[in-house]
């Protein structure tokens, strides 16, 4: 399980889910995600993967626990 | 007005021609801060965004007398176009690189400090001041005028905690990044004194992070200055392993010391409390306030 947290300041957020994207096509196993992506570009980046149907948060928090519940760690 | 420049600031970029030079100058420009001018050895007469560039920081003050400068060279060179600058005159220079060398940093703020000059940075995302001026790289959508001060050592997590404070409706007078790098510009000290006399500013949000013992330092001039605004602070690291940078060059714990459990008692000592999340603090600045 992957857990990606993001607020971008120089860090572009459609990059960054251009790169999710790209590397969940090039990896033939894929694990299950989390992802929290705001800061710059963010819009551009939350549409990115939402057409990809993955889904993402805007809190810290929320994808973390979103993390530990797909992990299925304590609750 | 903010506690770093005024909004009136005229600010030169150096390293505008590099891809984040000319990215921030044009998100600092839709902001409102006044970028007068550029520099890039060699790109002389040509513009970014409309914005002159000069070779050098000499050549650019013959046309604009600006005031402020924020470096966006790697960090082989940041000292030196720092030096550059502040031999130019320019009294406020942010340096946003990330591990500029511990040498180069230790000149250059002694430098700085004769010429009565200040030095933000290295490693910072610089300052805002929401709705008037941005000198940084910061996200500018996450902050929101309003009446706190926040001085951090981490860029992310000054986002972090400013987007929980605008979302919880407590906005920001200024928020400095003093820097991650080992050797830096700004301690605590330095902006608490600034938000102390900032009559915009009722409390204080200081972000700190193992390594070093500026937090420690800070819980010791809190108590003998008794300083007067309320102050919340959180301590990035609190599990991080001894001997692990955690991104900052100046993130370490080194055997017993830097570690998050001291500086956290230290701060709590000197009466400030300390949220154990980023958005804690928020929640901890609402209630301060309410009870003030």
């Amino acid at each position: 399980m992957l857990f990606v947290n993001i607020l971008g300041g120089i860090t572009l957020c459609d990059e960054v889910a251009r790169g999710i994207i790209q590397a969940r096509k090039e990896l033939v196993a894929s694990k299950p995600i989390a992802i929290r992506l705001v800061g710059t570009n963010e819009v551009e980046g939350q549409r990115i993967l939402a057409e990809a149907n993955l889904p993402v948060f805007d809190s810290m928090e929320e994808a973390a626990m979103k993390a530990v519940e797909i992990a299925g760690g304590p609750p | 007005m903010g506690i770093l420049i005024d909004s009136g600031a005229r600010v030169i970029v150096q390293g505008i021609t590099g891809v984040q030079g000319r990215f921030h100058t044009e998100l600092m420009q839709n902001y409102g801060t006044d970028i007068v001018a550029g520099t890039s050895p060699g790109k002389g007469g040509t513009t970014v965004h409309d914005v002159p560039v000069y070779d050098t920081v000499l050549d650019a003050q013959k046309n604009h007398s600006a005031n402020a400068s924020i470096v966006f060279v790697p960090a082989p060179f940041a000292a030196d176009v720092a030096f550059e600058a502040l031999e130019a005159g320019i009294k406020t220079v942010v340096i946003i690189t990330e591990h500029v060398p511990v040498k180069d940093a230790v000149e250059l703020m002694s430098y700085a400090k004769r010429l009565d000059a200040q030095i933000v940075g290295p490693n910072t995302p610089g300052a805002i001041t929401p709705g008037e001026y941005k000198l940084g790289i910061m996200p500018a959508n996450v902050f929101a005028s309003g009446n706190i001060g926040v001085a951090s050592r981490s860029g992310t997590l000054t986002y972090e905690i400013a987007a929980a404070l605008t979302k919880a409706g407590i906005g920001q007078s200024t928020c400095l990044g003093v820097g991650g790098d080992p050797v830096t510009g700004l301690n605590f000290i330095d902006p608490l004194e600034m938000f102390r006399k900032d009559q915009k500013t009722n409390a204080i949000a200081l972000i700190g992070e193992i390594g070093g013992n500026i937090e420690e330092l800070t819980a010791q001039y809190i108590s003998e200055s008794r300083y007067p605004k309320p102050i919340v602070a959180y301590v990035a690291g609190r599990s991080a392993p001894v001997g692990k940078r955690m991104g900052h060059a100046g993130a370490i714990v080194m055997g017993k010391a830097g570690t998050a459990e001291s500086k956290i008692t230290a701060l709590e000592a000197a009466g400030v409390r300390v949220a154990r999340t980023p958005s804690g603090v928020a929640e901890l600045l609402a209630q301060t306030l309410r009870e003030e």
